[in-house]
């Protein structure tokens, strides 16, 4: 067995995971929330004014990696319920539900921020556009997994359910990323194409973008890690390990 | 020619994305640090209760 795979069996134990998490969150927490602010303060007031949309152009450092965000985290959804479905592992069904407040929050940013500069630029804060349409989608498929999970007391089963809508809705993803491919839409194709090598932003610009996709993704480490912990002290409440980080002498 | 909404002013909707990202990841931080401390505390009021009940 390799390391990697290694890490990941000992991870399948909750208190490894616990602890595991109690040292690594305050890291993701305090590195992105760093980042975040230097790319966001170079991005507003060390980049140039875009040519034609001027200031408004701004806003693509919150709207591009909160709707990256958003197609990440639903990804990382998925592939732990399938891992769940299939092999039965308690932290991967924990992992799923809990990505899936933090990826509903990134996509209403993505929606609200994307509809903010849509109105300077486009005239209009909303058209029913394939872009725009298959992520208001995305949002309401992170409400289905979450309604779903708290609509069933079981929690085993409720994780089960919700990572089946979490793998069926995946299909969602390569529609968002090639609507506006696919249809005549009036949300522009990607700008940054960093694998194939064309990407047309300036350097300038496009620099604070990506610390900015970094951050975001050191935050959802973060916040995953805490909405785990929470889960797992749920579900493991009766175990001893547990009772002993709530200062309680263990049952043996 | 450019359309008429490229004149108006742009920073209400650049601070008003900006404050709407804030807000949602305090949002976000307050409720994953109340989240665990009330589980823990739920938890040790239970094993109180239990261990109270097992001493009468």
């Amino acid at each position: 067995m390799n390391a990697l795979t290694l890490w990941f069996h000992r991870m399948g134990s909750p208190p490894t995971f616990y602890a595991f998490a109690e040292r690594w969150r305050p890291w993701f927490l305090w590195s992105g929330l760093l980042l975040a602010v230097f790319a966001l303060t170079w991005g507003l007031f060390f980049t140039p004014a875009d040519y034609l949309q001027g200031e408004s152009y701004r806003i693509l450092y919150i709207h591009v990696p909160s709707a990256w965000m958003g197609q990440f985290v639903f990804a990382v959804m998925a592939v732990s319920g399938f891992v769940a479905l299939v092999w039965r592992i308690k932290l991967a069904e924990i992992v799923s539900l809990a990505s899936a407040p933090i990826g509903a929050t990134f996509t209403a940013v993505a929606l609200a921020t994307g509809s903010l500069w849509g109105r300077p630029t486009w005239g209009t804060y909303w058209v029913w556009d394939a872009r725009l349409t298959s992520t208001l989608i995305l949002l309401f498929l992170y409400f289905g997994v979450i309604g779903l999970s708290r609509a069933i007391e079981d929690r085993r089963k409720a994780a089960r359910a919700a990572a089946l809508l979490a793998i069926v809705g995946l299909v969602n993803i390569p529609i968002i990323q090639y609507s506006v491919y696919w249809w005549n839409t009036l949300h522009q194709p990607s700008s940054v194409k960093l694998l194939r090598g064309d990407t047309t932003i300036d350097p300038s610009m496009l620099w604070p973008l990506l610390l900015m996709a970094v951050a975001t993704k050191l935050y959802y480490a973060y916040s995953l890690l805490s909405r785990a912990q929470v889960m797992v002290l749920e579900q493991e409440s009766g175990k001893d390990w547990v009772r002993r980080l709530a200062g309680a002498p263990a049952n043996d | 020619m450019e359309p008429a909404t490229f004149s108006m002013p742009h920073w209400p909707f650049v601070a008003a994305s900006y404050v709407i990202f804030a807000a949602l990841i305090v949002a976000d931080l307050v409720t994953t640090a109340t989240a665990r401390r009330r589980v823990l505390r739920d938890l040790r009021g239970r094993l109180t209760r239990t261990a109270r009940r097992e001493a009468t």
